[in-house]
């Protein structure tokens, strides 16, 4: 299968699944785990903070290419995880607001420079950026009416997020599609600069 | 039992709705699906004995299995993800201890007035509804490892581990929450 139809197929299947899983549900028991789950589900995707650093991982995999394109969605959940289960605690984390706003810039500028660096240097930054963004998502659990649910929500949102970023990523690959993706992580540093400076 | 749900449908739909058993089943089947035909069959006969003996301890008394299927869930989801080397043998132990603990958290055999048929008729439906998600679980991931998707399992498995890490941490802690578990 040609490269282009790759990407093609790659961006409608994460499309798809980013529309269905957002789409409300038809279920006749409303509150409870439906609505835990989509308060979970929601929470990610609410934030534009959020959503432009976790799908600004996914781009900088798909600059890195193997095996950090799938080493980091696959890495990043457990250690979001452990940031989560911080706020669940009740772990104080100084400066998240700050550190989700600076996730955006830091990732933004390596995807807008095609920084590679080894595996190691790009897992540890995205691990440290994973616990300020989970963490404020985990601080949230305990209160939800299915914890279970609300989890299983903030975690795939999370994921898909990352899996749109790998699907753009792809485009790294093309000449001008270079320019698509670096153009993003252009983007997505002035958002994260808009946060930090208050503007957004 | 669910009202207006016969005893087999309940405990058929039990592992569906109570979500430490759907999470602790589908890495399982994510899990054993790297394995073999034959090693598959295994691993769901070895869940079966233990779905078996699981729901027959409760005869005696309940044992709460929730905490223990997350901690599974949680080293089923690390071992999908990391892939490393592990003999078949220990994926049909596992089965059969997964089985264990889906048993014995399920309120099928124990003591009441129900009727052994009742019984007998829910904790039927407990082991082929376990059976579904796992052996579906199973099928999927066969199928992403053959097409070279390998990485779609290690990735579900990450999610699954990530999941019960918050659910343990909530469990560990005892934070208030409103209970997890099976839908309302």
């Amino acid at each position: 299968m040609a490269h282009s139809s790759k990407t093609i197929l790659a961006l409608t299947v994460t499309a798809m699944t980013v529309a269905a899983m957002a789409a409300s549900p038809a279920a006749a028991h409303t509150g409870g785990t439906v609505g835990s789950w989509t308060s979970g589900f929601l929470h990610p995707i609410s934030g534009i903070d959020h959503v432009v650093a976790m799908v600004a991982v996914g781009l900088w995999g798909g600059i890195l290419r193997a095996p950090a394109i799938w080493v980091l969605p696959v890495v990043f959940p457990m250690v979001m995880a452990f940031g989560g289960a911080l706020g669940i605690a009740g772990v104080p984390l100084p400066g998240v607001e700050t550190g989700i706003a600076v996730s955006g810039i830091v990732l933004g500028l390596m995807v807008l420079f095609a920084v590679r660096t080894q595996l190691w240097v790009a897992g540890v930054l995205v691990a440290v950026f994973a616990i300020f963004h989970c963490h404020a998502h985990g601080a949230e659990l305990p209160g939800s009416a299915n914890p279970l649910a609300y989890a299983a929500g903030f975690v795939i949102a999370t994921g898909l997020l990352h899996l749109i970023g790998i699907a753009v990523g792809q485009l790294y690959a093309m000449p001008r599609g270079q320019y698509v993706v670096r153009g993003a992580g252009a983007a997505i540093a002035l958002v994260g600069a808009a946060f930090l400076t208050g503007i957004a | 039992m669910l009202p207006g749900g016969g005893s087999f449908y309940a405990g058929a739909a039990h592992p569906f709705v109570a979500f430490e058993h759907l999470l602790a089943l589908l890495a399982l089947g994510l899990l054993v699906g790297k394995l073999g035909e034959r090693q598959i069959g295994l691993a769901a006969l070895a869940l079966l004995s233990g779905l078996l003996a699981g729901a027959l301890s409760q005869t005696q008394f309940a044992i709460s299995g929730s905490t223990a299927l997350l901690g599974l869930a949680l080293i089923f989801g690390v071992t999908l993800a990391a892939v490393p080397p592990i003999p078949a043998g220990v994926f049909i132990a596992v089965s059969a201890l997964a089985g264990g603990l889906v048993g014995a958290d399920t309120d099928v055999l124990a003591t009441g007035d129900a009727p052994l048929t009742t019984r007998a008729l829910a904790a039927t439906g407990l082991m082929i509804g376990a059976q579904i998600i796992m052996l579906n679980a199973a099928a999927l991931s066969r199928i992403m490892v053959q097409r070279g998707w390998g990485i779609v399992p290690r990735v579900a498995g990450s999610w699954i581990g990530a999941i019960a890490v918050l659910l343990l941490t909530l469990a560990v802690t005892g934070v208030t929450g409103a209970p997890s578990g099976a839908m309302p």
